[in-house]
């Protein structure tokens, strides 16, 4: 059985529960296009689904027969993971689910903004990906591998979606990616001051905000000047746009960024490790 | 073929030993601040992450900011562009 066979048994079973759940971490990303090798299975569910989840979940048919063994986490009830199984390999397979999680809203606010895909036999709910990469900014460098990855997916799907100035205004209101940067630059959606505007007015990621800055208006780039860091901010409004030094301060933003995430992660683990 | 202790010798290896010691990711290498050179390369950056927008600030030209390390690593370890996305 593949691991994609194995999800849809899992998420069956979920069904079976009635318990509503969201997939998450590496069968998310393999869902969005990046191939991942991962025997773990990685849900979110509400609070609400926490109480009774093994006895439910022992009464469904794939677990009436197969093993279910939860053990103890750090995070207390914000996190329970049950094993599963033992691949031919010899790696124990783990279920693992997040009911509350720093990086993360709430389990309704999740659901609303899912993407359902159809997956070999049926439909499965999918953390939308602006939720997955944001439950991607981790202390792990992996997990930041995997952002660098999404963002170019979520970049070329907005640009993709460009009809008219909203959908324009939309795509550059979050571009985060090089690859998209590159894209929106050819098909001269950086030419159209009054969109960039708008996104820059809309914008709330520094990455982005990068990007756009110096292609805005004055009186814009005032308005996204002020959520910058002030050096950055002034030395965004004095470089040439996509010369090598827009692009290195649009990287340093991103690095920063990423700097100030993994501290915030490391400290919402201290607070769960600390004796 | 130059030998070792002929005149010049040792001068030619002292340049080449200074240039490789001139690479910040080599000498967190050599120094055992890092063991990998993606670990030294990431210990680069934290550590001079703030010099960029000096850098941009400055008189340099585009291709002399561009081949500064600081410049390289940054640029090189960012986000991927058409040509090397893996899209």
């Amino acid at each position: 059985m593949t691991s994609t066979e194995r999800l849809l048994d899992l998420a069956d079973a979920l069904d079976e529960a009635k318990v509503p759940f969201l997939v998450m971490g590496g069968h998310a990303v393999r869902y969005y296009g990046l191939e991942r090798n991962t025997a773990d299975f990685d849900f979110h569910l509400s609070l609400a689904a926490a109480d009774a989840l093994p006895e439910r979940l022992a009464r469904t048919r794939l677990f009436q027969s197969a093993m279910l063994r939860e053990e103890t986490t750090w995070r207390g009830g914000d996190f329970r993971r049950f094993q599963i199984g033992t691949l031919p390999n010899g790696r124990e397979e783990w279920m693992e689910f997040w009911f509350r999680n720093h990086l993360l809203g709430p389990f309704d606010e999740l659901a609303i903004r899912q993407e359902t895909g159809w997956v070999l036999r049926r439909n499965v709910p999918f953390l939308s990906l602006p939720d997955l990469m944001r439950s991607k900014e981790t202390e792990r460098n992996d997990d930041w591998r995997d952002v660098a990855y999404l963002e170019e997916v979520l970049d070329q799907r907005h640009l993709r979606a460009v009809v008219d100035a909203a959908s324009r205004v939309h795509a550059l209101q979050q571009l985060r990616s090089r690859r998209g940067f590159e894209t929106a630059l050819l098909q001269r959606h950086l030419a159209d001051t009054a969109a960039v505007d708008a996104a820059v007015r809309l914008a709330a990621h520094p990455v982005t905000l990068a990007w756009l800055l110096p292609y805005a208006s004055t009186q814009a780039r005032s308005t996204g000047a002020a959520r910058l860091e002030s050096e950055m901010a002034s030395a965004l409004s004095r470089v040439t746009p996509a010369s090598p030094r827009h692009l290195a301060l649009v990287e340093a933003a991103r690095l920063a960024y990423q700097r100030a995430a993994q501290a915030k992660d490391r400290e919402d683990k201290a607070r769960f490790r600390a004796p | 073929m130059r030998k070792a202790g002929a005149p010049g010798y040792t001068v030619a290896m002292s340049l080449q030993v200074a240039s490789v010691i001139d690479d910040p990711v080599v000498e967190l290498l050599l120094t055992g601040r890092a063991d990998t050179a993606e670990q030294a390369e990431r210990l680069y950056l934290e550590e001079h992450l703030d010099e960029v927008t000096r850098l941009v600030n400055s008189s340099l030209s585009d291709e002399e900011f561009r081949r500064h390390p600081l410049i390289a690593i940054l640029l090189g370890r960012g986000s991927r562009g058409w040509e090397d996305s893996i899209l």
